[in-house]
């Protein structure tokens, strides 16, 4: 069963302290806490692109049911192109919408050699947190030119 | 008295009727809190130089930490600067209690570098939840030709989470 994490308590002088209230919030927050909600996905093999504009990186994406709160998006792999001096650029997406800037998204990565793989890092922060409920998270990527490949861990935790 | 300490001791289910203890508050709510305030965790913060040669994995000398956890997962974050003697692939990988957790051929992280360069390498790896009690988290590394060197200044930080 998911967990549950109610609004703390405002708790009345003079109040008689109940087990609902306890378990409520104490016992299911503390446990929600404890043990946020995370899904992490990787990928099955080496993905690659020759797309000019920004399209998911197959199969990156994960869903994650939140409570309302901030959330830590991550991707860490390694990526590389066909030809020297093209760029491999990588963004974040939740529900479809790119976090990063339109044309360089969160980072880009120009080749130095053929197929030279460098390390991608995406680390994201939301400032606004997703309504409570469910949410996709994804990694969006393209190529200036040639064809880029990549391999990846995605990850998304409800922080607070 | 039960002194509180950093000790996760679970969610306690609280049963109707029931007489609200010192030893309960201590345990539960004290203890917890501090427990979510301040997780099982190691770091190494500005490690010092290691190389290697070697073409088959072997241990990253320094990068490792043991840390003993409640049955819960664990984030592990790495930052470094790698350098290459010669043109070549150097590849990490992460393992945990022995067992590697990156993929079999690009490790967990991986650079291709030309001849005398250096390179950034760093990741982000949550694992899947572990059993409860204690945990090793190390780095293992290669290098295709030449020598690599993980250059002075290297993070490595595991935290129950």
């Amino acid at each position: 069963m998911p967990l549950t994490y109610y609004t703390p308590e405002t708790w009345a002088t003079n109040e008689i302290v109940k087990a609902p209230k306890l378990n409520r919030h104490l016992r299911d927050d503390m446990q929600y806490l404890k043990t946020p909600p995370f899904t992490s996905y990787t990928l099955p093999a080496i993905i690659s692109t020759t797309s000019t504009s920004f399209v998911e990186v197959t199969g990156a994406t994960v869903t994650v049911t939140s409570s309302g709160g901030n959330m830590w998006i991550a991707a860490c792999g390694e990526s590389d192109n066909s030809a020297t001096g093209n760029t491999n650029t990588f963004d974040l997406a939740i529900d479809g919408t790119r976090q990063g800037h339109a044309t360089t998204g969160l980072t880009t990565i120009v080749a130095c050699g053929i197929q030279y793989a460098d390390n991608v890092n995406l680390i994201f922060f939301t400032t606004t947190p997703p309504s409570a409920g469910a949410h996709t998270y994804s990694v969006y990527w393209k190529v200036s030119a040639g064809t880029g490949r990549t391999f990846l861990r995605l990850f998304a935790i409800e922080i607070r | 008295m039960t002194t509180p300490t950093a000790t996760w001791n679970g969610a306690r289910d609280w049963a109707a009727g029931e007489t609200l203890t010192e030893p309960s508050f201590d345990n539960y709510l004290s203890s917890n809190l501090l427990a979510l305030k301040t997780p099982p965790q190691a770091r190494t913060t500005a490690g010092t130089t290691t190389s290697t040669t070697s073409a088959v994995l072997v241990d990253i000398a320094l990068v490792t930490h043991t840390i003993t956890t409640t049955a819960a997962a664990a984030e592990v974050m790495f930052t470094g600067i790698i350098g290459v003697t010669v043109a070549c692939s150097m590849i990490t990988t992460l393992l945990i209690d022995g067992a590697n957790v990156g993929n079999a051929t690009w490790g967990i992280a991986t650079v291709v570098r030309a001849a005398a360069s250096t390179d950034t390498l760093s990741y982000v790896f949550r694992s899947a939840v572990l059993t409860a009690g204690s945990h090793t988290f190390k780095m293992q590394w290669l290098v295709t030709a030449g020598t690599a060197t993980l250059q002075p200044g290297w993070n490595f930080y595991v935290v129950e989470r």
